[in-house]
């Protein structure tokens, strides 16, 4: 369970703090699959990041299973939204650096990587470079990794962004079909409101400071287990139709990525 | 367009012709043109001048190639460690910051005189101040690669759950090694230059002290024949590290330049022109037909 407790973060400038958001009071339950939407600049990245522990709430504290989050933690893993994948591991032994650095023994962590590799469906290319990947596959791998410790938490900060539309697709299924199995808490990041829908258990809409900053939440109504067919269900369509007016109302004046 | 096979006949019948108008002019000047050998030898004295120090030179060589080995070594070792240093820890920057920042720009070919008399004529001063001009060099490079490089490479490494050291050894090391080989490459030239202006300072082994010797006989084609090993060293060694850097960096994208191979539209060769004016031509003698 994480649970935001009157949050909210500045950096720190030459003209004093910019706030970028503030007053966030709001709970995530153990197991949900929460996505935030919201315009450009609106702050997601640094909400993410403060849960993360990269950065820390100058307001508020934000909890974690009961204890205040204070610093990165292998347990709440990051997959972010620039290609972090390292281009001079193969991707085994990318797959592997979260289990070695942490010290877990050879055979343990030659199943787990196996295993991972195998979830994300890169089998047969363990001994590729990044370079030789395409931009879905460095995706799967970087999945991979942070999946191999095993994290309570899943911080994903727009992780499809910048993938075709047919990858995503692929990507989205997987990352719901890893979710079902082994259940666990993920804070979903994206700026496309179908994805969250897709996604998500509950939607949180995330405005501007300018707008208000207020983070509005949508319970997504859908049974599990989802088909990309959903998406073209008319109550899909309906829902999403009544978000984007949300958001774009919200998102006036900015773009949308 | 050329293939890539047909291209590389090319440069090399462009570098055999461009060697041999070379040698030609060469020749022209020393055997014709009569130049005394105290300017340019010919190459009959330089066939005389190798023979003449061929004796002398396995000893002078071996003196030569340990003392600048050794400096470039020690340089190398100490520089990438202090920029490693200050990469790491950010009271070390701030503390030898400073001091690195006054002393660099220091030519250190104008400390040779102090050298030698702090550490005597022997080999000391040379290997001290060989390491010293790698190290100034390879300090500043490492600590520069280490602030260029990529956040998010750290940050997903400490979110694996890396320790600060294990950060240093898995990510910033790999990751700094394709920016560092021009600057290796630079302070390996700069040993070479080192070394010999050590050795014309009083050193009493090595090829630097021949060519002093014999610049004082006006023995050019001499002088002229310890330059040319000088090179064929220097060039041996930087082959050496161009090697070690193919292994090192295989996983970067970069092969050779990156522009290289592109072609914009619109922009066309001489001879595609040519053709296609050719091509108008025809065109419009068919049409007054
Ligand atoms: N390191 C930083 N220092 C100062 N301001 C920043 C920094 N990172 C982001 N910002 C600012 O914070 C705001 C929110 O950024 P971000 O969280 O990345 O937005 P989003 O992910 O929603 O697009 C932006 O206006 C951005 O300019
Ligand atoms: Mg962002």
């Amino acid at each position: 369970m994480i649970e935001f407790k009157n949050v909210g973060f500045g950096y720190s400038s030459k003209k004093g703090i910019a706030k970028i958001f503030e007053n966030l009071d709001f709970t995530i339950k153990d197991n949900e699959f929460f996505c935030v939407i919201g315009p450009s600049g609106c702050g997601k990245t640094t909400l993410l990041r403060n849960v993360a522990g990269f950065e820390h709430p100058t307001e508020g504290v934000i909890m974690n299973d009961g204890r205040p989050v204070e610093g990165i933690d292998y347990r709440r893993a990051m997959v972010f939204q620039d290609d972090a994948v390292f281009p001079w591991l193969t991707v085994y032994k990318n797959v592997e650096y979260g289990l070695k650095v942490r010290g877990v023994s050879d055979d343990i962590r030659q199943e787990k990587v196996k295993h991972y590799i195998n979830l994300v469906g890169l089998t047969g290319c363990e001994n590729a470079l990044p370079k030789e990947l395409s931009g879905g596959m460095r995706k799967r791998v970087d999945l991979a990794r942070v999946l191999a410790n095993e994290p309570e938490v899943l911080l994903m900060d727009e992780p499809f962004g910048a993938l075709d539309a047919m990858t995503k697709e692929v990507l989205q299924e997987k990352l719901v079909q890893i979710w079902n199995e082994s259940k666990r808490t993920i804070f979903f990041i994206t700026h496309d409101i179908e994805e969250a829908l897709f996604l998500g258990d509950r939607v949180g809409l995330l405005h501007r400071l300018s707008d208000g900053g207020e983070l509005e939440f949508f319970n997504v109504p859908f049974d599990r287990p989802r088909d990309i067919y959903l998406k073209q269900q008319p109550e899909f369509q309906a829902m999403r139709r009544r978000l984007a007016e949300k958001f774009h109302q919200s998102g006036k004046g900015g773009a949308e990525s | 367009m050329t293939t890539g096979k047909e291209t590389n006949v090319r440069i090399k019948c462009y570098i055999v012709i461009i060697c041999a108008v070379l040698f030609g002019a060469w020749c022209l000047l020393t055997y014709k043109m009569g130049v005394r050998a105290v300017i340019l030898p010919s190459p009959t004295d330089m066939v005389r001048a190798f023979r003449q120090l061929a004796p002398s030179l396995p000893v002078s060589i071996a003196a030569s190639l340990k003392i600048t080995l050794i400096g470039f070594a020690l340089g190398a070792a100490v520089g990438l460690l202090l920029g490693l240093i200050m990469g790491y820890s950010k009271i070390f920057l701030q503390v030898i910051g400073p001091f690195m920042e006054v002393t660099r720009p220091i030519p250190v070919f104008a400390l040779i005189p102090l050298f030698m008399l702090w550490f005597g004529i022997g080999i000391l001063p040379q290997v001290l101040l060989i390491a010293l001009g790698v190290s100034s060099i390879l300090g500043v490079q490492t600590y520069e690669a280490i602030r260029n490089m990529p956040v998010v490479y750290v940050q997903a490494a400490f979110n694996l759950g890396a320790s600060k050291m294990k950060v240093f050894k898995t990510v910033v090391i790999p990751c700094i090694i394709p920016h560092l080989i021009g600057a290796v490459r630079v302070a390996a030239a700069t040993s070479w230059g080192l070394d010999v202006c050590a050795e014309f300072m009083g050193v009493q082994t090595g090829l630097g002290h021949i060519m002093i010797i014999q610049q004082n006989y006006l023995n050019t084609p001499q002088v002229l024949a310890i330059v040319l090993i000088y090179s064929v060293l220097a060039i041996t060694l930087d082959q050496v590290i161009r090697i070690i850097e193919k292994g090192a960096t295989t996983w970067t994208d970069r092969s050779s330049l990156s522009f290289e191979g592109l072609t914009t539209e619109g922009k066309m060769s001489r001879k595609e022109k040519q053709a296609e004016k050719k091509a108008l031509m025809e065109l419009k003698m068919q049409e007054r037909k």
